[in-house]
């Protein structure tokens, strides 16, 4: 599903040149639950932002389902991300204006689904999820794990092929971090792939396997 | 469509949200499209608005004559009938004039506006009566005399109380019973903008109105009708101008006398007559280019506002970003909430400067005949306001969305703080420099015109208006002859003369700075005119005795006029120094002989010299003028001016009843005081010194609110920054001066562009200055010094912040 050949990245500095990331290579198969560990400014975030498209200043080759997304165009890439991937971010990121039926709504809004087929697929998640009677909210009204979860419903919507989860438990209580991984786990089980940065070992070992990195090297695999 | 209105939808939530930043934002736009679609209204009702009632207005033009290629006056009759006749562009050509008339039903008399027409006036003008007819052609033959009348339909409604046997009516103008044969449609309020005429009367009958001899419908040196025509079909403006020119040379040879140097000019029909409508443009030009401005500043004042806040929203764009959106489908997004308020803004601002405008006092000005310009709202003018908006809320609204969609996402998802900060701050420091730029502009010209005002109460007027007060009666019009009148007059002085409090009365036929002046061409004796001029042309009017004493016009040789000054004495004039020393330098003028020019004119003795005083406005140099004596020279439309104590209130109603008291059918024009009625002469002025002020005063407050909002926002990214320099030892001095500097790093950009646009100002402002240096340092010093002050004021409350902040907390902040 995902191939990375040598992938840089680098910003310029008035001493020469700093690395953030150096000579990633590596696979991710479909329906797999990666982990990527490592220390602080390891490289972990900048490595999920260059797989979700979020970033474009690098250098490699990153294929996803066979396409070269090295070659393509910014408008192409956020195509892609449009088609196959979800986010889930440690600070949750919803949107503050919006209610949490909206902010469920929106990517499917950004994706040109018609209304009525919208308030269908947003009425599922709700179900799904169990927050029917929350979906008139604002994220201000909910609790951090609240929160996280309409995050991830969110992420899931528009039935991304891979969620991105960037410490996706970083800023909950152990209980509700749980209560997330559960729920991501049981993602991949019906066939998400997913792809999280975490520093927590309990929470690492919900992956299949850990990629473990430091100073932009993958040191363990 | 969906996704619009979800955008709009959401725009509006936002601005619910954020209350302050919408009613700052909103009302900002409002001032700045409000004071644009106000002026835009007058500019519409003066020059853009086809005249009302009148038949494919396009297709009628008026028709001026030209002296040396200049100016746009009235014709000779006789000059008329030939265009009418050999202008082929025209299909039909009408001579008219307007008029003021004393209407009187029985008790005492007002005042009407009229016009005096030919019978096709009406199908130039294309319109049908609304009840009767118009004028025939045996009503315009040589030497008929038709008492008959048209009258408006106001008129009709408003005096003849609207019943439907108008016609046939009979009513009395200037004591001559007319009857009543037609009435204009109620669509039709004639030409002319303000003034809207009343009754209509055949041109033939003005002889019998103004007590004149039919000697005007043959002599060409007899200028006084002005002429409208309706071109033929296909025919277009420019050939009309060419075909009158080439009468007008036709005629030039063939009578060289009178109209040597003469031509003519074609020019669409417009609200504002042709020979006013090149001044106002200007006027109305200069004050469009200051509303310009004032909407620049208030736009770049908004988009810094719209930089700010998208900075605020960075997480939330870079979020909707990485959920899939497109930058064009957010920079839409954002398009639509600064479309919103500049929606609000424009709509709100449309209808109070249209409220305003129309509210101003048009028909207050101090003159004889009721003005009233239709200011409504009109189609042209809201669409002027809607693309106004539209336009600068795309042009100002896209510039800080797409500046707001340049984003590192994976930086501003994380909590690093603004990633587009650098480039934020540059687009507002552009927008608040453009702003401090434009407000100086707009701050100088009201300099300009404050100084200019200042200056025309310091302007030696030549006369001293204090104390001084003033009516008018035209004889022609109350049905007064000869010597009948000249009784009349000599009565009416003596009566207001023995008022209470009344140290002088005297009459004029013309009075200073009242934006009229009579003219004429004389041959002073002794003085050779200049290659190509016959004769000098002079500044003109009838006075009575005691006129230079009641307008304290000092004399400067000789004396003023006196009782003996009558027809059985020499023919005598006062002249003006300027007179004296163009065509006798270095001498007094005493003794000396002018000729008016004229068949049977007599040689007038030179017995005093009086200083100059200003003519039609105060910003005329000065020119010769002559004074003839009202004994010698009976004229029938005479001013009363008084000098008395006690106020208008006191003196108006003295005066109006000692003048009804010898003639209680008189119809007096209003009393004003001298001061008011000379006030005309410095409406440009005033009316520019106050829109600017008010308009430059706006600018600086906005400027000043700009400046404020990108010194508070960068103080508030630079809390830890200034927590390092405290604990690093920087006192509050030096933490105020950092503040300071910031705002004044602002401001001094703008100021540097905008000091030439200040001397350039001055000198497209010139004529309006009154000699006032377009390098004056009021301009070039005190405004901008002024702005300076006003940033540093603008930085005080953040730099207070500064010096308070918490050496702990400020480290501590993020």
């Amino acid at each position: 599903m995902i191939r990375l050949r040598d992938i840089e990245k680098s910003f310029k500095t008035g001493a020469g040149e700093t690395f953030v990331l150096r000579r990633i290579s590596g696979e991710v198969q479909k329906g797999e639950f990666v982990t990527i560990m490592g220390p602080s400014g390891a490289g972990k975030s900048t490595l999920l932002s260059i797989l979700g498209m979020l970033d474009g200043d690098w250098r490699g080759e990153y294929y996803l389902f066979g396409e070269p997304v090295h070659a393509m165009k910014p408008r192409a890439r956020i195509e892609l991300n449009k088609r196959y991937i979800g986010f889930v971010f440690q600070q949750y990121h919803l949107l503050d204006d919006l209610t949490v039926y909206e902010n469920l709504e929106i990517p499917l809004s950004y994706r040109n689904v018609k209304r009525k087929e919208r308030e269908a697929i947003v009425a599922d998640a709700l179900d799904r999820f169990q927050i029917v009677g929350k979906k008139d909210l604002y994220p201000s009204q909910l609790s951090g794990g609240q929160q996280q979860l309409v995050a991830v419903a969110r992420a899931i919507i528009a039935e991304p092929s891979m969620i991105l989860a960037d410490e996706p438990t970083g800023s909950l209580h152990s209980s509700q971090g749980r209560m997330i991984m559960d729920l991501l786990k049981q993602l991949n089980r019906e066939g998400t792939t997913i792809v999280q940065v975490t520093h927590n070992e309990e929470y690492a070992a919900y992956g299949d396997r850990i990629i473990q990195l430091r100073d932009g090297w993958i040191v363990e695999e | 469509m969906d996704q619009l209105l979800s955008d709009i939808r959401h725009a509006l939530r936002h601005l619910r949200r954020a209350p302050l930043f919408a009613l700052v934002a909103g009302t900002s736009l409002a001032i700045g499209v409000g004071v644009n679609a106000g002026l835009f209204s007058a500019v519409n009702a003066l020059l853009l608005r086809p005249v009302p009632g009148v038949d494919h207005p396009e297709r009628v033009v008026e028709v001026g004559r030209s002296n040396q290629g200049r100016g746009f006056d009235t014709f000779a009759y006789p000059d008329y009938l030939d265009l009418k006749s050999e202008v082929r562009a025209f299909r039909t050509a009408a001579a008219y004039t307007f008029d003021v008339f004393a209407y009187s039903d029985g008790g005492e008399g007002s005042r009407v506006t009229g016009m005096s027409v030919t019978p096709e006036y009406f199908s130039v003008m294309g319109l049908t009566p609304e009840r009767g007819r118009f004028f025939t052609a045996d009503e315009d033959a040589p030497g008929s005399r038709p008492t008959v009348a048209v009258v408006s339909h106001d008129f009709w409604m408003d005096r003849l109380g609207g019943g439907v046997d108008v016609v046939g009516k009979i009513i009395r103008i200037n004591r001559i019973a007319f009857q009543i044969v037609g009435v204009t449609p109620a669509d039709f309020r004639g030409q002319t903008t303000g003034v809207h005429p009343e009754v209509y009367v055949p041109l033939r009958m003005r002889p019998a109105l103004r007590n004149r001899g039919e000697e005007d419908f043959t002599n060409r040196g007899a200028s006084w009708h002005m002429m409208v025509a309706r071109l033929a079909p296909g025919a277009t403006v420019q050939e009309a101008d060419t075909q009158v020119k080439a009468v007008y040379a036709r005629l030039a040879q063939a009578y060289p006398r009178t109209n040597r140097n003469r031509s003519g000019a074609v020019v669409p029909l417009g609200l504002v007559p042709g020979p006013g409508r090149g001044p106002v443009k200007a006027f109305l030009s200069v004050l469009m280019g200051l509303a310009a401005l004032i909407l620049l500043v208030t736009c770049a004042n908004v988009a810094g506002m719209f930089v700010a806040r998208a900075s605020h929203r960075e997480k939330e764009i870079a979020v909707r970003l990485a959920l899939g959106a497109g930058r064009a489908r957010l920079v839409r997004q954002l398009l639509v909430e600064a479309l919103v308020v500049f929606a609000v803004g424009g709509v709100v601002g449309t209808a109070v400067g249209v409220m305003l405008v129309r509210s101003l006092p048009v028909n207050r000005l101090p003159l004889p005949i009721h003005v009233s310009i239709d200011l409504s709202p009109q189609a042209p003018v809201l669409a002027f306001a809607l693309a106004l908006t539209l336009g600068t809320g795309l042009l100002f609204g896209l510039l800080p969305a797409m500046q707001a969609t340049r984003l590192e996402l994976t930086d501003s998802l994380r909590d690093n703080g603004s990633t587009q900060g650098g480039r934020a701050g540059l687009m507002r420091r552009f927008f608040v420099g453009g702003q401090v730029g434009l407000s100086l502009v707009l701050l100088a010209s009201a300099g300009f015109f404050l100084r200019a005002l200042d200056r025309a109460g310091q302007v030696d007027t030549g006369f001293d208006p204090r104390d001084g007060y003033v009516t008018g009666i035209d004889l022609d019009l109350e049905g007064y002859r000869g010597e009948e009148s000249a009784a009349l007059q000599q009565r009416v002085l003596e009566r207001v003369r023995a008022l209470p409090g009344v140290e002088s009365a005297a009459m004029s036929a013309d009075l200073p700075l009242d934006m009229s002046r009579m003219g004429t061409g004389v041959m002073p004796e002794g003085w050779t005119p200049p290659e190509g001029q016959r004769g000098l042309g002079t500044d003109f009017t009838y006075v009575s005795t005691d006129y230079f004493a009641t307008l304290k016009i000092p004399i400067l040789h000789g004396r003023a006029f006196v009782e003996t000054d009558d027809v059985s004495s020499e023919p005598v004039i006062v002249v003006s120094r300027t007179f004296v020393d163009q065509v006798w330098p270095g001498e007094d003028g005493l003794g000396r002989q002018v000729q008016v020019e004229g068949d049977h004119e007599p040689w007038r003795t030179v017995v005093g010299v009086v200083a100059d005083v200003k003519g039609r406005f105060i910003t005329d140099r000065p020119e010769p003028m002559m004074y003839l004596p009202l004994e010698q020279n009976p004229h029938q439309r005479m001013d009363v001016v008084v000098r008395a104590k006690g106020g208008i209130a006191t003196v108006a109603p003295a005066l109006r009843s000692a003048i009804l008291g010898v003639d209680p059918s008189l119809s007096l024009n209003p009393v004003l005081s001298l001061e008011s009625s000379s006030s005309l002469g410095i409406f440009p002025q005033r009316l520019a010194a106050g829109l600017t002020t008010a308009l430059g005063s706006l600018a600086l407050l906005l400027s000043a609110l700009g400046v404020y909002g990108v010194v508070a926002y960068a103080l508030s990214r630079r809390v830890r920054e200034m927590g390092v320099r405290m604990a690093l030892g920087a006192g509050s001095t030096r933490l105020a001066l950092l503040v300071l500097r910031n705002g004044l790093g602002l401001a001094l950009p703008g100021m540097l562009l905008g000091l030439p646009a200040i001397v350039v100002l001055g000198f497209v402002l010139r004529a309006f200055l009154l000699g006032l240096s377009p390098l004056d340092p009021v301009a070039l010093v005190v405004v901008p010094g002024t702005l300076l002050i006003t940033v540093a004021a603008a930085c005080a409350a953040p730099a207070r912040r500064a010096v308070r902040l918490h050496p702990m907390e400020a480290l501590r902040s993020e």
